[in-house]
């Protein structure tokens, strides 16, 4: 061997060891048990709580969470607002928080504006991802997704120039219920009791499954654990006497409950519900809630596109936590064949509230004589099309959730598409009655606003000033050393 | 260690007394300047200033451009210039160890380019001065990060001035491995298995943006800067005292 070749030979064994024992070090101090993280900014909320921790490393190996952090809201976007730039900040530290304090039991994948588009849209088609839902957290086919709502609650933009802001957030409390949820054996059931006469979107069990729920088409109430949902998409003949007792009994227990009728649901059936419903402080209602059509010349009626209601933004319940976070979307509802409800009995065991209603030139068209315009003998003005329910209780044991709805639409094949975000809202809320603490911390944010005189004395000073003094002082000592 | 801090001195007069040296200072301290009255007009700032050391140390063009780049500018003649010049001989058959030689030049090229930071600090003093209202915590991460990271950039600048005479390649390679230090993680972090695993306990955009730059020290990304400068270090020392191994 020549000199040059064992001189090569050596260099590549000394580095080698060099970068090894540095690779030693590093994997050593990279294990989550021996690492530290001190949280030093001044309202120390950058990484994720005992609680969420311990419920992501309780995971499996191999499940994935997945953030996609794409400014998608435009509301969110206007007068300059910094919401985006906010949460992604605060999503960023504590899902690189989360990849750290799990080792490697959880893959933590972030997906923005740099990462490979192909790669991005391979990730929202395999999750199915909807527009404004922003992680999604994976375990053994299971999914939780968590929507920017979930995360974060924002105010609107005004109409004066102020932008939007982020008032809360709930992150970490989030993360912490999705994990919690997904290592629970039980997946919570949704038992569908479909009556053949009312067919569903064949896309609403795929929908269900991903929102964390296993959907399934029963003829009898099967034994159910705590959070089952039972659903009724519609009714068009009275249920068998053994069903009915079931469902009354399931009712009247408490479990979560929703029930759709449509205006063209048979009076017995009705009437039925009515009486199943008389704790909870509503009823069903007849007739079909109508709405003038906006047309290019102004309201039409007569039409019986008049029972096509479209349903703003603001037709929603802005306190209601089932609808309170669709109410920034500024994007609006088809309810068709709407039945009303309104308030009715109902005993002091029950809060009561409507969640979707109409605008003020709504009207109920009987049935029996349908014109399509408002007559002097029809109910008139805003008319409820939703209603919610939950039983009181101060230990919040017994959720006794309820949503009623007077139509049966949402869950078919020309609506759900437009209803999703909907359905997704209501049945959490539904679903997870029992989360009395949403975990929500205030965002501080720390604005500085200065004047133009001083920024542009500041820009002077940081441009003009101090590298014009270091040219200065790099040309007297250049001059200095030429003498 | 008296040789050492001869050596030291030396260093660090030879690099305040050169002209390149303070026009290197000035594009710094006039590309920081423009980075930090851009960023400060930024409406989401304006909105929130918490996110200003987050939009400088973490995810800016200080992070991407000129801190991979301007390291190697200021270390390039350290080795090269006297390999070039014939004066690293003699200096290697002095009485004076191979180790404290590339310490003594590592320390003066540390010890100005922390003159670079004191310019960034001005700006933000002069926020402050502004009645801005800073987290401190979070501008000290951030230069805590930027600084940590300038020292390895330091280290592998001086490893890359060690190669030879070449002024050019010297700097040209320091930066290409500063940006591969960059990149490559960036690139790799969401692949799948170890390679995935791997890139992102080598990112260290990440490490600035999502650790140092919100106020959240990391024990880890604190001793990843150390050791991976002592390893650059120790690859210098290597490549000097490899022309003794072979007669």
């Amino acid at each position: 061997m020549n000199s040059r070749a064992r001189l090569s030979l050596l260099l590549c064994l000394a580095s080698f060891a060099g970068v090894l024992l540095a690779g030693l070090l590093l994997a050593f101090f990279a294990q989550p048990s021996h690492r530290v993280r001190w949280d030093l900014s001044s309202h120390s909320t950058q990484t994720l709580s005992e609680r969420t921790t311990r419920a992501l490393r309780e995971l499996p190996a191999e499940s994935r969470l997945t953030g996609f952090f794409f400014q998608e809201e435009e509301h969110l976007l206007r007068n300059g607002a910094a919401v985006y730039p906010q949460a992604f900040s605060r999503l960023r530290t504590l899902l690189e928080d989360a990849r750290i304090q799990t080792g490697s039991s959880l893959t933590v994948l972030q997906l923005d504006a740099t990462t490979d588009m192909i790669q991005v849209e391979a990730e929202a088609v395999r999750l199915k991802r909807e527009p404004g839902e922003i992680l999604f957290l994976e375990s053994k086919g299971k999914i939780q997704r968590l929507s920017f709502p979930d995360l974060f609650v924002t105010t609107d933009p005004t109409a004066d120039g102020q932008p939007a802001r982020i008032r809360q957030e709930q992150v970490d409390t989030s993360l912490g219920n999705a994990a919690t949820l997904l290592i629970q054996e039980h997946f919570p059931h949704i038992w569908i009791i479909q009556d053949p006469t009312v067919p569903l979107s064949k896309d609403l069990f795929p929908f269900f499954e991903g929102q964390g729920f296993s959907p399934q088409t029963v003829q009898s109430l099967p034994s159910h654990k705590e959070g089952d949902l039972l659903l009724i998409p519609g009714q068009w003949k009275p249920f068998l006497p053994s069903l009915a007792a079931e469902v009354s009994q399931w009712v009247a227990d408490g479990h979560p409950t929703w029930i759709s009728l449509g205006f063209n649901a048979p009076p017995g059936v009705v009437s039925w519900w009515n009486e199943v419903l008389l704790p909870h402080g509503f009823a069903f209602l007849d007739g079909l809630v109508c709405e003038p059509i906006s047309t290019s010349t102004g309201s039409a009626v007569g039409s019986p596109d008049c029972g096509r209601l479209e349903i703003r933004p603001q037709s929603l319940s802005a306190q209601h936590p089932a609808t309170r976070f669709l109410t920034s979307r500024s994007r609006s509802y088809l309810f068709a064949g709407v039945r009303p409800l309104d308030f009715s009995g109902g005993s002091n065991d029950y809060t009561r509230a409507p969640l979707v209603r109409t605008r003020t030139n709504a009207w109920v068209e009987s049935p029996e004589h349908p014109d399509f315009q408002p007559s002097g003998h029809e109910a008139k003005g805003v008319q409820n099309l939703a209603m919610a329910a939950n039983r009181w209780d101060p230990n919040g044991n017994a959720p006794g959730r309820l949503i009623a709805i007077g139509t049966t639409l949402l869950f078919q094949q020309d609506h759900f598409p437009f209803s999703k975000d909907f359905l997704a809202a209501t049945f959490r809320w539904l679903a997870k009655g029992k989360e009395g603490d949403v975990g929500l911390v205030p965002l501080h944010s720390i604005p500085f606003r200065p004047s133009r005189k001083e920024k542009v004395r500041m820009a002077n000073i940081a441009i003009l000033g101090i590298p014009g003094f270091t040219f200065l002082f790099a040309l007297v000592i250049f001059f200095r050393r030429r003498r | 260690m008296r040789a050492f801090a001869a050596l030291l001195r030396k260093e660090v007069f030879s690099l305040f007394v050169s002209p390149y040296i303070y026009l290197l200072l000035g594009t710094w301290f006039l590309l920081n300047g423009l980075f930090f009255s851009f960023i400060l007009g930024y409406p989401a700032v304006e909105q929130d200033l918490t996110l200003f050391p987050q939009f400088l140390f973490g995810s800016g063009l200080l992070v991407w451009l000129l801190l991979p780049a301007f390291p190697p500018l200021l270390t390039l003649k350290l080795f090269a210039e006297e390999q070039r010049t014939g004066t690293l001989e003699p200096l290697l058959s002095a009485p004076i160890r191979d180790i404290a030689i590339v310490a003594a030049k590592y320390c003066a090229a540390w010890l100005f380019f922390f003159v670079f930071w004191i310019g960034v600090l001005l700006l933000f003093l002069l926020l402050e001065f502004h009645q801005a209202p800073l987290d401190w915590a979070r501008v000290g991460g951030g230069f805590l990060g930027a600084i940590s990271a300038s020292s390895l950039f330091l280290a592998t600048g001086l490893w890359a001035s060690s190669w030879g005479g070449n002024l050019i390649l010297a700097a040209g390679g320091g930066a290409c491995i500063n940006f591969l230090l960059l990149f490559l993680p960036v690139l790799f972090e969401n692949s799948p298995g170890r390679v995935g695993a791997l890139a992102k306990s080598l990112h260290i955009p990440n490490m600035l943006d999502r650790a140092f730059a919100v106020g959240l020290f990391d024990s880890y990304a604190l001793l990843f800067f150390p050791i991976m400068t002592l390893l650059f270090l120790w690859l210098t020392w290597v490549r000097l005292v490899s022309r003794r191994w072979v007669p």
